[in-house]
């Protein structure tokens, strides 16, 4: 195996080590918080867990956490190759390790509020909320793991994945992403739509309805659905994250 | 065991930084990597330690190609001008880090160094100064014991007894367990005592690469009245000449015969630094 | 002993006199051990090639002796063939040098005997202060 895999792993695993220190602190104070006003006024409080704020949190650690790694693996004889390994096998293991941890506290709240508050408050996890289904118990935290899973890698990838285009992009480049991608979303759907009324007799918004038909169950109709889909937007994002580290060069 | 750079060229947008660069760097010797600034030795180091990727060529370390490479890559170290620590990250963490990655680096002696140095291992390493800084990438390269040690302008910063406490160091450790150290500097005369090969770069191509022997056996100066240095120096290969009054001295390549040189001219032999200036110098600063 | 980076002579050859130099004069007594390479090397900040090569010469000439994995000693007898060494290079190194340069300033043969008569006695003077010292 490859010598430098271990140290370049263990060494952007420590990059996370004081953001989940401080980011469990304060989820376990607030869920803490949440439940102990929840007991006091008797009120029903719904909380969604930690599992959609652990996304968010991971999404941004992507963001963060490329420049540095990257200065200090070209700095120690870590081959691109052996730094983006590296770093695939942390989100793996990161997105498990908070799934697991995330569901393991939901349900720990969740059996706390329906053990001591009466109107049984719902400590949901992300997974409970969105999804309503006739599953077991077994069967519900399985998902429930997977789902968050999936969604933790997917967050992470994308996040890196900005923060390496960004890295690899020019000033000009930068600011065309940076201002393009916003302004793309809010302009050109409105103008498509105006032509499509005015000249094309709205042939374009019922090929958009015809395709987004097929699409939308496709990707979100169901449990699996969802999280294959999560699956393979890891697996794009991190395709086109390493396309864009296999040439990056110190700066 | 060698690194062979083989016909490297690189160029950043319109500029060529490197030209067709080949050069073999021998085990356990102390080269002097040298050229003035823009010449390319940055460039040529960061490609060697796959920092930067060759538009064109290769870069072998014992035989194995080392872009992406990391068994070839755990066999050099290099510390350039720019600091690529994290923003946070402590001079003692650095140490143990670099630990982790080269299981060679001698931690014990990287904090008796840095003790030597007044180098604070609680301070933050992009928080020191430029002298500090250096030293803090000296200490990691003197400790971390791989084959081959490249250091681009290891005495940036450095006061007279830093830089001194440095040349000693490096030899001690060099004589104790000799390894390949490639020094990259524009500071030669205060170096060229220390080098026993150098290559020279200038404008992205290989002036020269030989031993320094070799190298200063390659010319003389000789200096005497105007006169009689013009007509011994006619149809010989002069480098440049300089005249100071009626004084003139010109730098020429070849060898003196025994008994060749006339009365009154006085023969010297070049050293690195100026030898570097007479074949370096563009033509404006003649 | 002291190395002149500047100097036209190289400083290999600078070593090797640097260590004649401290033999004539008892520094290093013969049979024993002279610094190694590496201490040298450290000392001058020289390529320890240089100094190996300034050694060499020294051994070549059978005033130095290696033993090995003990290091490098002087000569039994290599007070005596410096000695003889130096004196044929006297000429060379101080005689000439000296008629040159007496030549240019225009001093004549008797004056400079005169000087040397000067120099040899105030040498005796010398000679007499350290031994009161």
């Amino acid at each position: 195996m490859n010598k430098k895999l271990v140290p370049s792993f263990r060494f952007q695993l420590a990059d996370y080590r004081f953001g989940i220190l401080i980011y469990y602190t304060v989820v376990l104070s607030l869920l803490a918080l949440t439940f102990f006003t929840a007991l006091l006024h008797k009120g029903v409080v719904i909380s969604s867990g930690a599992s959609a704020a652990s996304v968010v949190f991971l999404f941004v650690c992507g963001l963060c956490a490329f420049k540095e790694n990257f200065g200090m693996s070209l700095q120690n004889g870590v081959s691109r190759r052996t730094m983006f390994t590296a770093r695939l096998w942390v989100t793996v293991g990161l997105s498990a390790g908070m799934a697991i941890l995330d569901e393991a506290l939901s349900r720990f709240f969740g059996f706390l509020g329906e053990a001591f508050l009466k109107d049984a408050a719902v400590y949901s996890t992300l997974f409970d909320q969105i999804f309503q289904g006739g599953w077991s118990f077994g069967e519900v935290l399985l998902l429930s793991v997977t789902f968050n899973f999936v969604l933790c890698l997917a967050a992470s990838a994308i996040g890196y994945f900005i923060t390496l285009m960004f890295y690899r992009l020019n000033k000009l480049g930068k600011i065309l992403v940076g201002a393009g991608v916003p302004v793309f979303f809010m302009v050109v759907p409105p103008v498509l739509e105006v032509l499509d009324n005015a000249i094309f007799g709205e042939v374009l918004q019922r090929i958009a309805r015809r395709v987004m038909g097929f699409l939308l169950p496709l990707l979100f109709g169901g449990v699996p659905n969802v999280i294959g889909t999560c699956f393979a937007l890891f697996l794009v994002f991190s395709l086109f994250a390493w396309l864009l580290l296999r040439k990056a060069v110190v700066k | 065991m060698s690194i062979q750079i083989e016909n490297v060229s690189k160029g950043f947008g319109q500029v060529r930084a490197l030209d067709g660069v080949s050069a073999v760097l021998e085990e356990n010797k102390i080269y002097g990597l040298l050229g003035r600034n823009g010449a390319g030795k940055s460039t040529l180091l960061n490609i060697v330690t796959n920092r930067l990727f060759a538009d064109s060529g290769q870069v072998l370390v014992d035989g194995q190609r080392v872009a992406e490479n990391d068994d070839a890559l755990s066999q050099i170290f290099l510390t350039s001008e720019k600091t690529y620590y994290p923003e946070s990250m402590k001079v003692k963490d650095a140490f143990r880090w670099t630990r982790n990655f080269y299981p060679s680096f001698d931690e014990a002696f990287a904090l008796r160094l840095a003790g030597s140095f007044q180098l604070n291992l609680n301070g933050k390493i992009r928080g020191l100064s430029t002298g500090y800084a250096s030293i803090f990438k000296l200490v990691t390269a003197l400790s971390v014991n791989t084959p081959y040690v490249l250091l681009d302008e290891p005495v940036l910063g450095l006061d007279a007894n830093h830089r001194d406490l440095f040349y000693r160091v490096l030899l001690a450790k060099y004589g104790e367990k000799p390894f390949t150290v490639v020094l990259s500097t524009h500071l030669i005369e205060e170096v060229s005592s220390v080098l026993e090969d150098v290559v020279i770069l200038k404008n992205g191509r290989v002036l020269c690469a030989d031993s320094q022997e070799n190298l200063l056996a390659r010319g003389y100066a000789v200096s005497g009245t105007s006169s009689l240095v013009d007509s011994y120096i006619a149809g010989k290969e002069v480098l440049s000449v300089d005249s100071l009054g009626g004084l003139r001295t010109a730098y020429v390549l070849g060898k003196v015969e025994p008994g060749e040189l006339p009365q009154g001219l006085e023969l010297s032999r070049l050293n690195l630094q100026k030898l570097f200036i007479q074949l370096t110098n563009e033509e404006g600063e003649k | 002993m002291e190395l002149n980076f500047n100097s036209e002579r190289p400083i290999f050859q600078q070593i090797a006199e640097g260590i004649e130099d401290s033999i004539l004069s008892g520094v290093f007594p013969e049979e024993s051990q002279i610094p190694s390479i590496t201490e040298f090397s450290v000392q001058y900040k020289i390529n320890p090639a240089t100094a190996l090569k300034g050694i060499n010469l020294l051994v070549d000439e059978g005033m130095i002796y290696k033993k090995r994995g003990l290091g490098m000693f002087v000569a039994q007898g290599a007070m005596e063939a410096l000695g003889k060494k130096r004196k044929a290079g006297f000429y060379e190194k101080f005689v000439a040098s000296l008629v040159k340069e007496a030549r240019r300033l225009g001093i004549g043969k008797e004056e400079l005997d005169v000087m040397l008569e000067k120099g040899f006695s105030e040498g005796e003077k010398d000679k007499e202060g350290e031994v009161v010292l």
